[in-house]
Formats: C-alpha cells, structure tokens, sequence
C-alpha cells in the first residue's frame, strides 16, 4: 500500500508525459492542463490503493484516460469515432521504399522524416479518430507495451494490435499526403511495392 | 543462492521465443510485419533490433520496411511531444495542498 505523502514527489516527474498525452487527446492546452490536474487529484486520492511496486506511469495514465472519457470524449461523439479502412502494414515502406530523388540526392523517406515540420506530425496524430489515437500514442510516443496499453485502455490484446495497425497506417498515409501536398515527395504510386512485405488479414 | 535474471539473458529470451517459429533460412516476407511489430513494442531495444535484423539476413525489402518503420516510431516520440508549461505543476502543487478528499470519487480508477 502506498504512502500518500509520497504522491507528490512520486508522480510530479510524469507530468511532461501526462500533459503531452492529454494535449494530443484533447486538443487544446486549456482542456489537456484541467485533464493533468484532475488526473493528480483523483490519483492522489486514491494512492492508497496502488500497489508499490507496479507500474505507477501505467496507473496515472489509466486514471487521465478514463478520465478524459467521462468529461471529453463524450462531448466529441458523432464525429470522432469514425472506424478506420484497413490500410496496409508498413504504409510508407510500400509507397516509399527506396525511392530516390536524385535532384536531391536523398531517399524519399529522408526528406519525409528531415523536412516534416513538428507541427504537421502533431496535426496528422490529432487527425485520428480518437480510438486509434490513443492507442497510437501510448505505443508510439509514450512507448508503453501492447499488454500495458491494453490494461490503461480496458480492451483486448487483439483489439490493440487492430487499432495500432490501422492508426499507424492512417498516419503513415497522411504524413505522405501532407509531404506531397508541400512538394517534398512526388511521383509515387498507388501500391508501389505489392510483392513485399506482408500485411497479413486484420480483425 | 539463485541470482536474478539477468537482463540480457532475458531479451536473449524474448528475441529467441520471437524469432523461434521464423528460422532465418525460411524467412518469409508476409511474416515481417508481424516480426517488426514485436520488435518495436513498447521502447525499442537496440539488441531485440538487431536480431531481428539478423533474421532478415540479406532480405533487403525487409531490412528496409524495418528501418522506416523504427524511423517513423523515432519521429513519433521526438516530436509529437510536448512539455507541460512551469505554471502547471504549481497549479497542481497548490491544489494536492488544498485537496478536500471527500469532494473526489473513485469511479474514475
């Protein structure tokens, strides 16, 4: 059983993390930083109850998530829990490959990653459905297990697995447009490199 | 005494149970999706990588389908962060202080 008056102390270094989190969910930094404050109250009032010795990232994250259920999510329902195509694994590698801009002398997929402002991959994540966001994030940005995303998100393993793919794949695919509509990547073709890497059937 | 696992000898066993129903010389391309979603599950370990880039040997479309995807991961965690601004945790700080426990539910947990 934890000792309250060691909350603060314990749980203050995630606040980056939380806060970033909670940016990407609601959009706004008003909304992420009363998402951040509530998540600490609630979490200190419970601390009593978490375990030592578990993961207590794994725990705040849970606790902001449902939280960000029940006061945001809610609001937002009816255009943002559209369910997504099943795009294929790996998206970029099949559009991009090893395609060459010679005039540049660079691969396509350096001047994706090299040339991509921050702002437009932070505009492509929020671009997600919610659902696919979160999931998205927790893997990708936070860099939790597949097992840990489960338990904060309370769905199944498969239901991850699903998610993750086609949220990464939606994203690959609007970082590619975003780069395309700025000029830096043209001449690619739909299904460049269908005889590669296997994307395998999703539920 | 039993000493504690070590932490190598436990990624040597997470590579291995990975990579043990895809031995190297039947490497199948249709099964790398698979492989690289493993592989960069939670923070990416340079060692679990680089087995898998053993695995892959000479496949090149496989090498590369990996290197943009630990790429893409890379870019994820560098730069859709954000840092909290100072006047928060003040605000936070304050308000652990001033907590009347009995206003907050535990629905939430």
């Amino acid at each position: 059983m934890a000792d309250q008056s060691e909350f603060e102390s314990m749980a203050m270094p995630f606040m980056d993390q939380l806060y970033s989190h909670a940016l990407r969910l609601t959009k706004n930094s008003s909304d992420a930083e009363d998402l951040v404050q509530e998540t600490y109250l609630k979490g200190y009032r419970a601390f009593s109850s978490f375990e030592e010795g578990t993961n207590l990232r794994a725990w705040l994250f849970r606790i902001l998530t449902n939280s960000f259920i029940n006061n945001y999510r809610k609001k937002q329902r009816g255009f943002d829990e559209e369910d997504l195509d099943d795009l294929e694994d790996m998206y970029l590698h099949r559009r991009l490959g090893s395609t060459q801009i010679p005039s540049l002398g660079m691969s396509a997929e350096d001047m994706l990653f090299e040339r991509l402002t921050e702002e437009e991959i932070k505009d492509a994540v929020e671009g997600l459905p919610t659902q696919y966001r979160e999931v998205v994030l927790l893997a990708d940005v936070q860099g939790f297990s597949y097992k840990e995303i489960a338990d904060i998100l309370d769905i199944p393993d498969g239901t991850v697995m699903s998610r993750l793919h086609r949220g990464r794949a939606k994203l690959q695919k609007d970082l590619l447009e975003f780069a395309s509509k700025r000029g830096l990547i043209t001449g690619l073709h739909q299904d460049r490199l269908p005889e590669t890497v296997g994307a395998g059937g999703r539920s | 005494m039993i000493n504690p696992p070590d932490k190598n000898d436990a990624l040597d066993q997470q590579s291995h149970k990975m990579l043990s129903n895809h031995p190297t010389e039947t490497h199948k391309c249709e099964d790398s999706s698979a492989l690289i979603t493993q592989a960069l599950e939670g923070v990416p370990n340079p060692q679990l990588i680089q087995a898998v880039r053993s695995h892959f040997g000479a496949c090149v479309q496989c090498l590369n389908a990996l290197d943009l995807e630990i790429r893409f991961k890379l870019a994820m965690a560098q730069r859709a962060t954000d840092k909290a601004p100072p006047s928060l945790q003040l605000r936070i700080s304050e308000s652990l202080q001033r907590i009347d426990l009995k206003d907050i539910t535990i629905s939430d947990l």
